[in-house]
Formats: C-alpha cells, sequence, structure tokens
C-alpha cells in the first residue's frame, strides 16, 4: 500500500509561541488523519481482495492503528482514539487467531474507525 | 575542644543543612525530560505541552536512542511510550533500573494499552508512574509535576548526603581532615603501598603547649592557633598525594604515600622551620608555637610485607612524637616501624637535629 505518512510541519524559523506550535501541530495531526483515512479504505478494498495475506494485512492494520490510538488520545480525539484501539484489539486477535481475512471483528472496527475519521476529517461532508 | 563546643558547632551545622535543603525544595528548579516516542508527532506535541509548564525537554525517537542520550546526559524524568520497534518502553524501563546514574531517573509510562496487567506489567519494569494515552492532558502535566517535586527533593537528599559525608570526615574548626578520615583513609594508603611495594611515611604532629598557650590567651586564640598550624603544615605537603588530620585537640597525623625515610625527614625539617617562621597573628596578640614531630616509614620490601596494621605505623609515629616531646621539643624524631610491629616495648628512636 501506499505510503500516506505526513510529517509534522517544520516550524518556522521565526520563534513560534507554545500556543501557535501546538496548533501547527493540531493541523499536521489532522493532516495525517486525513493520510490515515486513506490507508484505511484501501485496506477495506484489500480485505476483499483474495489475493493479500491475512496475516500481514491484520499485523498492518495493527500497527497502523496503534498509532493513530496513541496520536488521537494525545491530541484529545477520544473518539478516533476509542476507535483505533478497538480496531487494533480486534487485529490482535485476528492475527492471533489465524483468523480469515473476513474476520467480523476486524472488519466492523475497521468499518467504524473509517465512519469516525471520515466525520473527524471532513470527508463524510464531501469537504 | 570543649564537648558543649563541639555539641553547638555540630547542630549549627545541621541547622546550615536543614536551610540548604529547604531553599533548595522551595526554589523551582530546572527539570530535564527525555520524551521517548517513536511517533514524531506525538513526541512533538507532548515537548511543546511540556515546554508551557517550564520543563527542559528534549526526545528521543527509540529505546536505544534514548539510552544513548540518557548516558550523555542526566535527565531526572523519563516519559516514555510502550510499544516502540526495536526496543520497547519496558525494555529500556528495565535498563535504566538495571544501570543506575548519579541522579534517580523517575519514569513514566505514557501507553495506549490500558488493561491492568500491562499497568503492572509496566509497574514491575521499573516505571514510577503509569498513564494510558487518553487521559487528560491536564493529568499528565499533573503527574510530571509530582515527577518533578520527587526528583528535586530526591536530588536534595543526595546532595545533603554528599555534604554531610563530607563534614563527617572533615574537622569543623580548622577544616582539616579528622579521625574518621585517617581511619577511613591510611589502611587503603597502606594496602596501595602493599600491593605496589611503595614506601609510605607517617607523622605524628603536636604544638609544643598548646594547653598553656590556651591558658593564657584563650581557647578563641587557641583555636586561631590550630588553624595556622594546619595552614602552615598544608603548604609544606604535596597537594595531590599529602594529606593530615586532626586526630585530637592538638594531636595531628600527617601521610607522606610514595615517601621515604629521608624524605619523610627533610618535611618534617620543613614543617619546623614553617612553624617557627613567624608568630601567628591572633586576636589575643601574636603568639609564635613550636611543634613535636614523630617520623616512622614502610620503605623496604620486607617492611611493606610485615606492617600490615595502621596501628603499627600510627604507634610507630606516635613514639617518635613522645620522644621528641621528651627532650624538649621543637624537633623531630624517626622511629623504625619494624621495631614497633615486632612489639618491642622499647622501639628504636632516633633524635634529628633541631
Amino acid at each position: 500500500m501506499a505510503n500516506t505518512n505526513r510529517q509534522p510541519r517544520r516550524r518556522a524559523a521565526t520563534q513560534e509561541s507554545p500556543r501557535d506550535e501546538l496548533e501547527d501541530l493540531r493541523v499536521a495531526f489532522n493532516a495525517r488523519m486525513e493520510g490515515d483515512l486513506a490507508y484505511f479504505l484501501d485496506a477495506i478494498a484489500a480485505l476483499a481482495n483474495p489475493e493479500v495475506k491475512a496475516a500481514s494485512m491484520f499485523d498492518e492494520l495493527h500497527s497502523r492503528a496503534h498509532r493513530l490510538a496513541g496520536g488521537a488520545a494525545i491530541f484529545e480525539v477520544a473518539a478516533i482514539a476509542s476507535a483505533a484501539s478497538a480496531l487494533v484489539r480486534a487485529a490482535a486477535a485476528a492475527s492471533m487467531a489465524r483468523a480469515t481475512r473476513a474476520d467480523a471483528a476486524v472488519t466492523g472496527a475497521l468499518a467504524d474507525l473509517v465512519r469516525i475519521l471520515a466525520i473527524h476529517t471532513g470527508y463524510a461532508s464531501g469537504r | 575542644m570543649q564537648p558543649d563546643r563541639q555539641f553547638e558547632l555540630e547542630n549549627s551545622g545541621t541547622d546550615l543543612n536543614d536551610t540548604i535543603l529547604t531553599r533548595r525544595l522551595e526554589a523551582r528548579q530546572q527539570c530535564r525530560v527525555l520524551v521517548v516516542d517513536d511517533d514524531d508527532i506525538v513526541r512533538a506535541r507532548l515537548m511543546a505541552l511540556l515546554r508551557t509548564t517550564e520543563f527542559d525537554v528534549e526526545s528521543a525517537a527509540s529505546g536505544e536512542e534514548a539510552l544513548r542520550v540518557l548516558n550523555a546526559t542526566p535527565y531526572q524524568v523519563l516519559l516514555t511510550d510502550w510499544q516502540m520497534p526495536h526496543m520497547d518502553g519496558l525494555t529500556l524501563c528495565r535498563n535504566v533500573r538495571a544501570n543506575p546514574r548519579d541522579g534517580y531517573v523517575y519514569v513514566v509510562m505514557l501507553t495506549v494499552r490500558d488493561s491492568k496487567e500491562d499497568l503492572l506489567t509496566g509497574l514491575a519494569a521499573g516505571a514510577d508512574d503509569y498513564l494510558v494515552k487518553g487521559a487528560p492532558i491536564e493529568e499528565i502535566l499533573a503527574r510530571l509535576e509530582v515527577a518533578r517535586r520527587i526528583t528535586h527533593v530526591e536530588g536534595a537528599l543526595r546532595s545533603s548526603n554528599r555534604e554531610n559525608r563530607r563534614l563527617s570526615v572533615t574537622d569543623p574548626l580548622t577544616g582539616a581532615n579528622n579521625l574518621r578520615y585517617l581511619m577511613k583513609y591510611l589502611p587503603r594508603e597502606l594496602a596501595r603501598s602493599r600491593r605496589y611495594a611503595h614506601p609510605i611515611s607517617v607523622l605524628s604532629c603536636e604544638i609544643d603547649g598548646f594547653k598553656q598557650i590556651n591558658d593564657r590567651y584563650g581557647h578563641q586564640a587557641g583555636n586561631e592557633l590550630l588553624r595556622a598550624f594546619v595552614a602552615r603544615s598544608q603548604s609544606c605537603l604535596r597537594q595531590d598525594t599529602d594529606w593530615l588530620a586532626r586526630v585530637g585537640g592538638d594531636e595531628f597525623m600527617i601521610v607522606l604515600p610514595e615517601t621515604r625515610v629521608h624524605g619523610a625527614n627533610r618535611v618534617a625539617q620543613k614543617l619546623r622551620q614553617a612553624y617557627v617562621r613567624s608568630p601567628v597573628a591572633t586576636h589575643a596578640g601574636p603568639i609564635c608555637f613550636t611543634a613535636s614531630v614523630g617520623v616512622t616509614a614502610v620503605e623496604a620490601a620486607h617492611e611493606i610485607e610485615s606492617v600490615s596494621k595502621i596501628e603499627h605505623l600510627l604507634r610507630a609515629a606516635d613514639r617518635g612524637l613522645y620522644a621528641s616531646k621528651a627532650l624538649g621539643g621543637d624537633r623531630f624524631t624517626a622511629t623504625d616501624v619494624m621495631a614497633v610491629a615486632a612489639s618491642n616495648p622499647r622501639g628504636n628512636g632516633k633524635n634529628g637535629e633541631h
């Protein structure tokens, strides 16, 4: 899958106030979440593809959702942190159980996360 | 020294320590925090938040990098994620605990892992606090303020202990080492001398007629004389190797590592000259003084092998001192340590010139 990571913007050469810096970081995090949304949408499609190996897909989902859960928690976006954590748990359980690509817990958690991400990033409203 | 004066000095030292400790605790000192997280945007946000509350913050992107940073620079607080590639937060925490540093590192684990089992595992690995990502920012900052307080108390106590250790081996009146220092470090000097078959000399010194000086000029003048005695003695010693300890009212021991008896005799002669060089200016007027010195040395290989106890050295030096005093003072007398080690009750004192 394409690399959709977004790096935080570099701070301007001029001295920023802490408030500006925090705001810049929030903007950068929101931008990264847009990349996350694109990734998880691709993941839904990938899980429907019989050529994709379920185990590696679950590991990838686990890693990506873990990072999102941590970031969202630190940026105090509780709904996304919670949905991402649910996907982390589902992916870990599916990986351990060697579940199929159609694992209901994973697909359900992934769908929930995508829905919430879409709302939060404005994707759902067609922005 | 009079017992009540000793008590006064000791207590004034304690009060001073308490004051220093209180001041250190009151001041909002710098607190260095190392933020460890493999997610750059999370690291950046935590750093920005901590800077708003006057923490001095640096970051590391992995457990390995954190260890490198911790080994190079002291940090009071480590705020670390759990799940990171290669070295995770748990391993980092165990590593920090397994290799104690000069100051305590207070570890706060900040992770998305929120089960009771995870919390217990984190604490068992050595974390002092455990926070789940998603906790309100105010709570994270409040916990770090706790970390700041605790590390400041620890730092203040550590430095106070260091000062107390120094004071415990220092004579408060003269600033010289005391008897405790002598009994702690002379065995080490002797052991080193035995290990490398190197000579060592010990001088026992006493101010002649010190009691009469005290009676005539008063204790304060006597104290000034003792301080002058120490200053003049130290001016005759090598700074990095020789040392002096006050072991009684006006009794001092001087240790000269790597010094044979003829070298020690030269030092004793220099000391005599330094003492009589000029009168000591005291508040009661100028006071002239002399001192008696006993010299002993362990220098030949067989002596170094035989003299294993510091008592032999001290007793031999004291015998020389008594011999000097018996002959009227203001002189030094060398004593053969082997005679003392062999428990010869008379020793083998030889008077030095005066």
